[in-house]
């Protein structure tokens, strides 16, 4: 083939990137259709009509790939009906799945811990156990064959964790639905309203042509939507996460402390990016004198916001705060089993038995790693800052997939911001940027 | 570049990075490992008879058959896991006899016959499929492992109830 003919073959793909992407969503949707078909139960008009819209979307979809369309002027609709889309089947799920429907111990202790604040009590010295038992699972069979292990995290000596270990941004969350009294016990919708609104935010600060991304980043490596009616809470923290990247790249600095504390006292992950933004501060200042406004600037709110969300439980008993939030390092009694997608392969996979302190060091040194990495390949390295948490507990005892798929939101986030691609007040933040170079800046401007 | 020597790429300072933790970790995990092996040894393990189909197409329960011998000076506490395919990590089952929290205690040198009901699912349902089997410590510090194969002989009938050979 000719160099020509190449070149028109680069040229068309490029030029269709946001067809191909539309597709690509498309394929996403009709797998959801398919999930949504299979899971709902049949006898119900709402699902009815949720499936045949799944359905006729997705192909719509696959037909606009062949179809001469302006994804730049109705990528955002297109985008914007998808959600809509999502959101009829969350409702339709919410209505109709058979609840409670809570698969996992983390929805189970944080809305039971929830319960016990609002009743005045501690969740932090309290055993989450009798959680179970609100939703009729029998605690007597916790070790009994048959007993759907998705909501115990086992130890060691076969007793399983009982203890909430989480910041209690993951318990206040669930007030307001239950002070409104709306969906008890469940909370399902205080899991899923978050990763709603998340996959909203992202559209809106993508340009039209790639705005199938954010879905592709919230449907394809694991459905966000379900797996959030399934009990994961990781949308808590993974929204004011990526408001935080946001607000980071036009240089609200203060307001995007705000965030990330809030981001923090939802969950553990994002603690991780601290020592790397505090460098990044840092190494655009060029010293210490210079960085620690910076550093004020940023981490004083976060830790203001931190603090408000969980000093009344650390004052209240700061043993047992920290035993929770530290459980997954540092519990009581015998370490939570190995378990996880990175280096916890090595054991149960029975390469080497490795006890937990050889993965808290591991852990540890990697991370010193993946910073002293971060310093010597700074500037290129800057927003590598957001993705961090997952590449890091890779190397923990415990490694749950769920570290790595909720890292692609901020990771597409801060994808944006590197290239220039946030789509803020209408336009490119390109445009807005007050770093990029004058000449770059003039360039445009000429263009203009 | 500053000095007389040549100039150390960030590439170069990566590498010596990576290399040494690489070596750190390495290093670690075979000291680790030598720790961790557990002086209790699986001798024997099979798997079976079948004894509940829990789901027909999700898992069932066997029961788990193992002869081990403590071969420490000491006594050592262990408990039966298997691997759980559903959730990626390995399931605590209570050995039949053993002490109320499911564990068994073997004496200095003492050989003996474990029985636990195991849940095995999906990959190790099928007759004939590879189940992983591991007795750890309480604390987690000192386990070995064996691979069971599930009966061959063992098929379901639509009611659950175990058929005859295959």
């Amino acid at each position: 083939m000719s160099s020509d003919a190449e070149s028109t073959i680069d040229d068309r793909i490029r030029d269709n990137v946001a067809d191909i992407l539309f597709f690509m969503l498309g394929v996403i949707m009709l797998q959801i259709a398919i999930r949504l078909w299979g899971m709902l139960p049949p006898d119900a008009p709402l699902v009815a009509v949720t499936v045949i819209l799944a359905f006729a979307w997705s192909l719509f979809l696959l037909v606009l790939a062949v179809w001469t369309t302006d994804t730049g002027e109705y990528g955002h609709f297109l985008a914007a009906v998808t959600l809509g889309i999502l959101v009829l089947a969350t409702v339709a799920m919410l209505r109709h799945l058979p609840l409670p429907y809570l698969g996992t111990d983390v929805a189970l202790f944080t809305t039971y811990a929830a319960d016990l604040t609002l009743k005045g009590q501690n969740p932090y010295a309290a055993s989450m156990l009798p959680s179970m038992a609100a939703l009729d699972i029998p605690t007597d069979q916790l070790q009994l064959p048959g007993f759907k292990t998705a909501y115990i995290t086992p130890k060691t000596d076969g007793t399983v964790v009982t203890r909430l270990s989480y910041p209690a941004g993951a318990v206040l969350i669930f007030l307001p639905q239950m002070l409104l009294g709306i969906g008890r016990p469940d909370m399902l919708a205080t899991l899923v309203v978050p990763v709603l609104a998340l996959v909203a935010f992202l559209i809106r600060i993508t340009p039209p042509r790639l705005a199938a991304l954010p879905l592709l980043v919230t449907l394809a490596p694991r459905n966000m939507v379900i797996s959030s009616l399934g009990g994961i809470n990781d949308g808590f923290w993974v929204l004011p996460l990526v408001v935080t990247i946001v607000l980071w790249a036009r240089d609200r600095r203060g307001a995007a402390g705000i965030t990330y504390g809030l981001a923090c006292a939802m969950k553990q992950q994002p603690w991780f990016c601290a020592p790397f933004l505090a460098y990044w501060l840092y190494a655009d200042r060029g010293c210490l004198r210079a960085a620690l406004p910076a550093w004020t600037r940023f981490f004083g709110p976060a830790a203001v916001v931190f603090g408000v969300i969980n000093l009344p439980f650390a004052l209240a008993d700061p043993v047992a705060w920290l035993n929770g939030v530290f459980t997954p390092l540092q519990d009581a009694g015998a370490p939570l089993i190995t378990q996880g997608f990175g280096l916890a392969l090595l054991t149960t996979a029975d390469v080497a038995a490795l006890p937990k302190w050889y993965y808290l060091v591991v852990m540890v040194a990697w991370a010193l790693v993946l910073l002293a990495l971060y310093a010597i390949y700074f500037p290129r390295s800057r927003w590598m800052a957001w993705i961090v948490p997952a590449l890091i507990l890779m190397a923990n005892y415990r490694s749950l997939p769920t570290y790595a798929v909720y890292v692609a939101p901020p990771a597409f986030a801060a994808f944006l911001a590197h290239h220039q691609l946030l789509w803020l007040d209408g336009d490119y933040w390109a445009a807005l940027d007050p770093r990029r170079a004058p000449e770059e800046a003039a360039d445009q401007e000429v263009a203009a | 570049m500053s000095g007389d020597g040549p100039e150390i790429t960030p590439h170069t300072k990566a590498s010596l990075v990576l290399t040494i933790f690489i070596v750190f970790a390495g290093v670690g995990a075979v000291i680790a490992h030598q720790q961790t092996e557990s002086p209790v040894k699986i001798d024997k393990a099979e798997v079976g008879p079948l004894e509940l189909r829990e789901n027909a197409s999700v898992a069932a329960v066997y029961r788990v058959n193992l002869t081990v011998t403590n071969h420490a000076d000491s006594p050592v506490t262990v408990g039966v896991w298997t691997w759980d395919q559903e959730r990626h990590g390995y399931a605590f089952w209570p050995v039949d006899g053993g002490h109320p929290n499911g564990t068994v205690t073997l004496a200095p040198g003492e050989t003996r016959e474990l029985t636990a009901r195991a849940l095995l699912t999906r990959n190790a349902l099928n007759p004939g499929r590879p189940a992983s089997v591991v007795l750890m410590t309480p604390d987690g510090i000192q386990r070995t492992a064996t691979t069971v194969r599930t009966p061959r002989n063992s098929t379901y009938t639509p009611n659950g109830t175990e058929g005859g050979a295959a």
